[in-house]
């Protein structure tokens, strides 16, 4: 299983599950982040950590250690 | 208040312009203040919505969810519940939505339908959606929330008039926005919920109380009665196990609902262009947030920042001064005849006044800087480029403004630590940013390098050691920042979750409504605390004041100066009634130089020298430091007069140098010998780079956070000066000796 932490830059996926044991999991959630969205990694900070996802039209930035609980599949 | 005055909540998501809308309907009629016990900015304002009603405006901090997690969005909560001490419930809500992102700004309004108060819906940013094609049929859209929608373009000022018909249209009929269809697991937990509670803790919750501690993994409702989390999490967990039975994460249930019930709710009515417009903010993000290019950019910014709070504040920084000057030689000739009020009013009051405006300048530059980058939305990109070089020892991405200001004064770079949401981070920044060398630090280090340094070393090492005491601060601001972190904030650090916006020009009125904003709170607020502390000190210089002083510092200089130029004391005499003879103006730098000696603080200088004595301070160094603490730049115009040489002496004044390096002991072990030796002199600066010898910082802080951590930030910078200053002094007399 992957995790947004798995994904390339560009790369779109769309969410399998949250973990809650996901920091964010609530604020994500309603922010519309949810499984079954759409999300693709848009930007990585320099020293790799944190990252920008954008999801239902938003960009949000995200650490690493949040983006590991959260299981994507790759699309296309 | 008469029933024509309505109490009006403007709520939304941030960065939807909805402060731009409030500034829009108040205008100037704006009141900025603080939520009680916290500092949380409080924006209220009046407005007339037609011949028979008027309001009062709340501007709520914005928020993605009722499920507060920061401090902002916790008086959000509190303030729409009644919780807040003087904010009355709101008889209507505005909630403000970014038009072209409906879906999830709507989940916001869909909780706020939960508390059955009157809402309308702004439609914001409506000139946006017209750019990338997107059209809302407003009609329908109306239809199945039930409440009015109206489109406004706060930055432009339109759709103002709309908003007040709809407000008054929506409460006079009391329309409330339709609400979503709970299932039964989530109604029936709901009211078990309030049953709970009312036999636990004796007070009826509302439904919407009840339903957001249902809801909430962090729950301000909880904290509010008394409910820690162990307990609440056992007490709601057969509750969670209804709604999981129904298929649902009770941690998300909520939002995965309202969000399918709003998908509903917009079929139809928002309809995208058949080619989608790439928004400008895409390709703008890929070069600002590129891992290179972005920091290449970002250094430029901050540059740019730095250099103009520095240089463009310098002339205004001047005027004020050279204000001040005038004002005093203008005001000082009325007292004539009054010493003591005239020393108060000239060099207690008016320099303190002096001493608060000084700072506006760099208030006023910076915060319009920082006005520009929030408003462009650049700030939360600078925040996400820096998060990981600040993350690790507590700090927070946005901390690098604060601090990179900081290194010009620490006024200004406090003030714009509120950019932090993050509290612990924030006061983290807060509790560090007076380590950073501001530039009044500058004429201490410049007095004593070239004094000291320069003429023995030589101009590389003089600029090195110029630089070294800029860095030292931020070296150990590092470890600092990492222990404050570690053993004094035992709460968890906020999450991260940063919404990087939509790039937008900022609105020049918004920036200098900011600016303005800033700068008078700064002067009123801690402006009088300032002030207050430069008459204290000043009382201390000057008091007792005993006019014996004079008269046998006068006796004494006639009889010594008679000797020394080898003339009857006569003709001293008669010199001095020349007032501005050379033997005047040495005499009265004399006497100024006795009365300090004379004055409280010259005492308590001179009692607690020994403190200062083990890194190598005698009772002159002691008390232009104690004199210092309102203000460090003062100590070289104290230096000046304890000294004999007056108070116009500045750092550059070959005079006050050249006296100091022919101080000498007068007492003591090492009496005869140099006082201003390297190890003291490099301990001096040690002192001078780490301690809060600035009441402006102190005020400020207080403002910011309380008093306690005012004091606390006091006492810890004092300590850690007095420690560095001795290690520096002892280790640099064991290796030079």
């Amino acid at each position: 299983m992957k995790t947004i932490n798995d994904l390339k830059q560009d790369d779109l996926a769309i969410i399998t599950e949250v973990k809650d044991s996901c920091n964010i999991i609530q604020q994500l959630a309603s922010m519309g982040v949810l499984p079954q969205t759409e999300l693709r990694v848009v930007a990585v900070a320099p020293m790799g950590d944190p990252i920008t996802i954008e999801a239902l039209g938003q960009r949000i930035s995200i650490r690493r250690l949040d983006a590991k609980e959260i299981y994507v599949e790759t699309l296309g | 208040m008469t029933d024509n005055r309505l109490n009006i909540a403007l709520v939304g998501n941030p960065n939807v312009g909805k402060t731009t809308l409030f500034n829009r309907l108040t205008g100037l009629k704006q009141r900025v203040g603080n939520y009680p016990g916290v500092t949380v900015e409080k924006k209220t304002g009046e407005i007339s919505l037609n011949e028979k009603y008027s309001a009062n405006l709340i501007d709520l901090p914005g928020t993605y969810s009722l499920a507060a997690s920061s401090k902002d969005e916790h008086v959000v909560v509190d303030a729409l519940l009644g919780n807040i001490g003087d904010v009355t419930l709101p008889d209507l809500i505005i909630c403000v939505v970014d038009a072209s992102n409906l879906h999830r700004n709507l989940f916001l309004a869909s909780q706020l339908a939960e508390l059955e108060i009157p809402i309308i819906i702004a439609l914001n940013q409506s000139d946006v959606i017209e750019k990338l094609g997107i059209s809302i049929n407003t009609k329908l859209l109306r239809q199945r929330v039930g409440v009015p929608v109206v489109f406004t373009t706060a930055s432009k000022g339109e759709g103002t008039e709309e908003l007040k018909t709809a407000a008054i249209e929506s409460y006079e009929g009391s329309l409330k926005m339709n609400r979503i269809a709970w299932p039964k697991s989530i109604t029936e937990s709901i009211s078990k919920i309030q049953s709970t509670v009312k036999e636990k803790f004796d007070r009826t919750l509302s439904y919407i109380e009840a339903q957001r501690i249902l809801f909430d993994n962090h729950s301000v409702i909880a904290d509010s009665l008394g409910w820690n989390d162990k307990d609440r999490i056992k007490a709601l967990t057969v509750h969670r196990d209804a709604i999981s039975k129904e298929g649902l994460n009770p941690t998300v249930a909520e939002s995965v609902l309202q969000y399918r019930h709003l998908g509903s709710v917009l079929s139809n009515v928002v309809a995208q262009p058949d080619k989608q417009i790439k928004r400008r903010s895409e390709s703008i993000d890929a070069l600002l947030t590129h891992r290179v290019w972005g920091l290449v950019i970002f250094a430029g910014l901050m540059w740019m920042v730095f250099q103009s709070v520095y240089t463009w504040a310098g002339p205004m920084m001047d005027l004020i001064e050279s204000a001040t000057a005038f004002v005093q030689d203008a005001v000082s000739p009325l007292f004539d005849t009054m010493p003591t009020l005239q020393s108060l009013v000239v060099d207690g009051l008016i320099a303190g006044v002096g001493g608060v405006l000084i700072f506006l300048p760099q208030i006023l530059v910076l915060f319009l800087f920082i006005g520009i980058l929030e408003d462009t939305g650049y700030m939360a990109r600078a925040a996400f480029l820096m998060d990981r070089v600040f993350s690790w020892c507590g700090l927070n991405g946005k901390s690098f403004v604060p601090l990179l200001s900081s290194y010009a004064c620490a006024i200004p770079g406090i003030m714009a630590a509120r950019t932090i949401q993050d509290n612990k981070a924030r006061l983290t920044t807060i509790l560090v940013a007076p380590l950073m060398s501001c530039s009044a630090r500058l004429p201490v280090y410049i007095l004593l390098i070239g004094a000291f340094i320069e003429p023995i070393y030589g101009t590389t090492v003089a600029s090195t050691v110029l630089f070294l005491m800029h860095f030292l601060g931020l070296a150990i601001a590092i470890p600092i920042a990492l222990a404050f972190n570690k053993f004094l904030f035992k709460t968890q650090p906020q999450n991260f979750l940063l919404e990087m916006p939509a790039y937008h020009v900022p609105q020049v009125k918004d920036l200098f409504w900011r600016m303005w904003e800033r700068g008078r709170e700064f002067v009123t607020t801690a402006g009088s605390v300032i002030v207050a502390f430069s008459i204290i000190i000043w009382a201390m210089l000057y008091f007792p004041h005993n006019t014996n002083v004079e008269t046998e510092t006068t006796a004494q200089f006639v009889k010594q100066k008679a000797k020394a130029i080898s003339q009857s004391p006569v003709y001293i005499q008669q010199e001095l009634e020349n007032n501005q003879s050379e033997f005047s103006i040495e005499l009265n730098n004399t006497i100024a130089s006795a009365y300090i000696e004379q004055s409280y603080m010259g005492r308590i200088g001179k009692t607690i020298q020994p403190v200062f004595a083990p890194a190598g301070f005698d009772w002159k160094i002691t008390v232009g430091l104690l004199s210092s603490f309102p203000a460090r730049e003062i100590i070289v115009a104290t230096l000046g007069i304890i000294y004999n040489l007056g108070s116009d002496t500045d750092e550059e004044s070959e005079g006050l140098r050249s006296i100091m390096k022919k101080a000498v002991w007068e007492e003591g072990p090492r009496k005869g010998s140099p006082i201003f030796t390297i190890p003291v002199v490099a301990s001096i600066m040690v002192f001078f780079a780490l301690c809060m010898q600035c009441g402006a910082t102190v005020s400020v802080i207080a403002k910011e956070s309380n008093w306690k951590w005012a004091t606390f930030s006091f006492v810890y910078m004092t300590l850690l000066a007095w420690v560095a200053s001795v290690a520096c002094y002892q280790v640099g007399t064991a290796l030079f000796t």
